[in-house]
């Protein structure tokens, strides 16, 4: 005999996050989710505690791996605290160096997302154009860096390496491409009736509850809050910009911030290329220099880093929201005294599960994805039903999303 | 085991992820969309280890998911290769002296099952190239169970 | 228009409101980067855990405070809780960041929740009792949070002493043909064994 409703629906745990390998226990009742709860730790390193056994130049390496998307963001904001707790103060040309590769890493991340929210709703054409459009700024940050993901391109005081005249006319012409298709994406993404239907009203998260649960990035932009740490803490190259950009809301783009998913492709999109016109400015006004306050690294090492006392916290912006990390050093201690990351996800656990209240099972792939929460793919989820457990993969759920597409498109 | 011919055109892939930091997963996915496009070769990732030939594994295997990575190695029917993206899964990478990680997936995998076939892609991030070269590999190291019987 | 408070004021604020129950006098740091120079600035305040609630309320006298997150730290004799808030959140380059910290001993690792000013720390309250082994008197939601499935019990990652996790660490390098077995570790939702938080008296065994 059937058990009588709510049944309960867990999905995970395999899930390729950094910190926010999340398991979520759903309560359904039908087609609807009463209740939310998550598990997330699977993908637990320690990466805090290995820190805290190795030097800071050692940690910068492992800084970029706690993740693959955002491992620039990561890198920046561990130099910056760095530099905060040692009192290091970078290069005017390395600041806009980080900015610039900041900006960039800021297109390729929202162009995957894009890619991947597409792919949730069943729409596979949209993964696989943004994907193709997202190896054009690849190919930019291998230019600039040597590398497609995992830079190493900070060090404390500044960057390392420079950008040559060739490499500048280069990066142009490609940011130049972007600005031809941002009218194509634009009305991809903001009139194609599959997506307006399928996001529209789905995972709402209201102005109130985004203010009161703290939420961060995007998410918070498409509830109408104009939380952005690029203008709020204006650090490096971004308080220059103040005067030249703002904060980029539904609203500027034409639209209501409802806080539901299709709010947060207005901004994701958006945020794109305002990221792109970033990147020509900072190219623009790159004043000339060198591009690290302290070129040789065992100099930085044991003279100012070994001999450094204090704490200090560094925000920035990454693709996903604010990152935060907190550090101190202690004098005649090679290793950090004490570190804490906090990525965009954590901070937005919170507003996450009110997200999902009363929305479908078809939407939960839609609404996982609509965060960015460093989601490639989940794969299995089991469904407990009668005491026996039946499993249900991931392509069921996604199937079950494209099936909600087509029904809206009759 | 004895290979069909039909087994070795078309590779299907499925990826595990035990803890790794999402470098390589984007780049297993960069490697499926149109610039690399390995599909064309017919090698396409699948939702279920029961459907796969090759298990794709990204990052060092993590207390949390040891159990889960073995029950997935299990559930794959054979004959199957393992395809270890990524420094993590063969050095346990930078994550090597941490408390939660049970040690690099190949020496975890003999231990399940000494013959199994692996082939490993280093760097960190793989890049996109290197995975299809890998697979090809995993392709030629299939190859060979057809001779035997 | 409304004013933006400096770091300087803010820092004084806590500084007259908290006298005598200063851990030490807050302070600021303000950096300025760019071409322009920009300033922008952080301030550190730790109070003693008495008056620690009626820190984090205080901050709610500057307008949109915004929780991030909790750092915590070992210490040697005392656990250190801390934190980071950014007010005037929003306000187009007004942020600050302050971070209100805490201290508690070993010997009574305990700490009041902020979960009733600040309902957005409930996760990382749950991060800090299972990474830290302090408890957070009345937080919202007494589970482990990331290391349900990974560590057992009685072991805090960011412990430099003997509650440390160093016994679980298997040195790769030193031992190839180590390697987990696969066991699954049983998940457990509490974090601390049922005695309460781990104790440790000065001087003493544990």
């Amino acid at each position: 005999m059937a058990e009588a409703p709510p049944y309960p629906l867990n999905i995970g745990p395999i899930h390729p996050a950094l910190k926010e390998p999340t398991q979520f226990k759903f309560v359904i009742d039908g087609e609807h989710i009463r209740e939310t709860d998550f598990q997330p730790g699977f993908n637990h390193r320690g990466v805090e505690y290995l820190g805290m056994k190795r030097n800071p130049l050692q940690v910068l390496h492992l800084a970029e791996r706690v993740c693959g998307i955002c491992s620039a963001a990561h890198q920046y904001v561990f130099c910056r605290a760095v530099e905060h707790a040692a009192d290091i103060v970078p290069t005017e040309r390395g600041d806009y160096l980080r900015a610039i590769v900041a900006e960039l890493e800021r297109i390729h991340s929202h162009l995957l997302w894009a890619g991947v929210a597409g792919h949730e709703l069943g729409f596979d054409s949209i993964l696989h154009y943004t994907w193709k459009v997202r190896e054009d700024v690849q190919d930019i940050l291998e230019i600039l860096c040597g590398n497609r993901v995992n830079y190493a391109y900070y060090i404390f005081g500044g960057v390392r390496r420079d950008i040559s005249k060739e490499d500048i006319a280069k990066c142009r012409k490609i940011l130049s491409n972007y600005r031809k298709i941002e009218d194509t994406v634009l009305s991809i993404f903001f009139s194609d009736p599959t997506i307006i239907h399928r996001t529209k009203d789905v995972g709402v998260l209201t102005h109130e509850n985004a203010v009161k649960l703290c939420a961060c990035g995007p998410l918070t932009r498409g509830a109408g809050v104009k939380k952005d740490i690029r203008f709020d803490w204006p650090h490096g190259a971004y308080g220059d910009m103040m005067d030249d950009f703002k904060v980029v809301t539904p609203e500027t783009m034409g639209y209501h911030a409802t806080g539901d998913v299709f709010s947060q492709i207005v901004v994701r999109i958006g945020e794109l290329f305002e990221s792109v016109r970033m990147t020509e400015w900072l190219l623009d006004n790159m004043p000339s220099g060198p591009i690290t306050s302290e070129p040789n690294l065992s100099a930085l090492l044991m003279a100012k880093l070994r001999m450094a006392e204090g704490e200090g916290v560094a925000r920035v912006e990454a693709p996903r929201g604010e990152d935060i990390h907190y550090v101190r050093l202690k004098k005649n201690k090679m290793e950090i005294d004490s570190w804490k990351i906090r990525v965009p996800t954590y901070g937005n656990i919170m507003s996450w599960l009110t997200m999902f209240k009363d929305q479908q099972i078809a939407d939960i792939p839609i609404i996982i994805a609509s965060i960015d929460p460093c989601i490639g793919c989940m794969d299995r989820v089991t469904l407990v039903r009668d005491g026996s457990q039946a499993e249900v993969d991931w392509k069921v759920l996604h199937d079950m999303s494209i099936e909600k597409s087509r029904r809206l498109m009759r | 085991m004895k290979l069909t011919k039909s087994f070795d055109k078309s590779l299907w892939v499925f990826h595990v992820n035990a803890a790794s930091c999402n470098g390589c997963d984007i780049e297993i996915v960069a490697a499926l969309t149109p610039r690399y496009d390995v599909e064309r070769f017919g090698i396409k990732l699948v939702g279920t280890p029961r459907h796969a030939d090759v298990l794709l594994v990204t990052g060092p295997v993590n207390r949390q998911m040891a159990d889960r990575v073995r029950r997935v190695y299990e559930q794959t029917p054979g004959p199957k290769a393992v395809l270890i993206c990524g420094n993590c899964g063969a050095t346990s990478g930078v994550y090597y002296d941490s408390y939660c990680i049970e040690g690099p997936f190949d020496e975890f995998i003999k231990k399940v099952d000494p013959n199994a076939i692996i082939v490993y892609v280093p760097g960190c991030p793989v890049r996109p190239e290197a995975i299809t070269f890998g697979v090809v590999q995993a392709w030629k190291a299939l190859e060979k169970l057809r001779g035997e019987a | 228009m409304m004013k933006y408070k400096s770091g300087d004021e803010i820092a004084a604020s806590f500084r007259n409101r908290f006298k005598g129950h200063l851990i030490e006098d807050p302070y600021v740091k303000t950096f300025r980067n760019g071409v322009k120079k920009t300033a922008y600035s952080q301030v550190f305040v730790r109070v003693k855990r008495e008056r620690f609630q009626d820190a984090a309320r205080h901050l709610k006298t500057f307008d949109g405070p915004h929780h991030t997150v909790a750092s915590g730290s070992d210490l040697g004799d005392e656990i250190e809780v801390l934190f980071h808030f950014e007010v005037y959140s929003a306000s187009h380059g007004h942020g600050v960041v302050v971070t209100i910290g805490t201290r508690c001993p070993k010997d009574d690792p305990h700490i009041p929740s902020l979960s009733d000013i600040y309902p957005s720390v409930t996760p990382t309250e749950r991060e800090k009792q299972e990474f830290l082994g302090v408890a957070i008197d009345g937080i919202k939601d007494n589970r482990r949070l990331f290391l349900t499935h990974a560590v057992p019990v009685g072991v805090y990652p960011w412990r430099k002493d003997e509650f440390g996790p160093e016994k679980l660490v298997r040195q790769v390098h030193k031992d190839p043909s180590g390697g987990g077995d696969g066991t699954r570790v049983i998940a457990d939702h509490s974090p601390f064994p049922p005695g309460g938080p781990p104790v440790k008296r000065k001087g003493g065994d544990a």
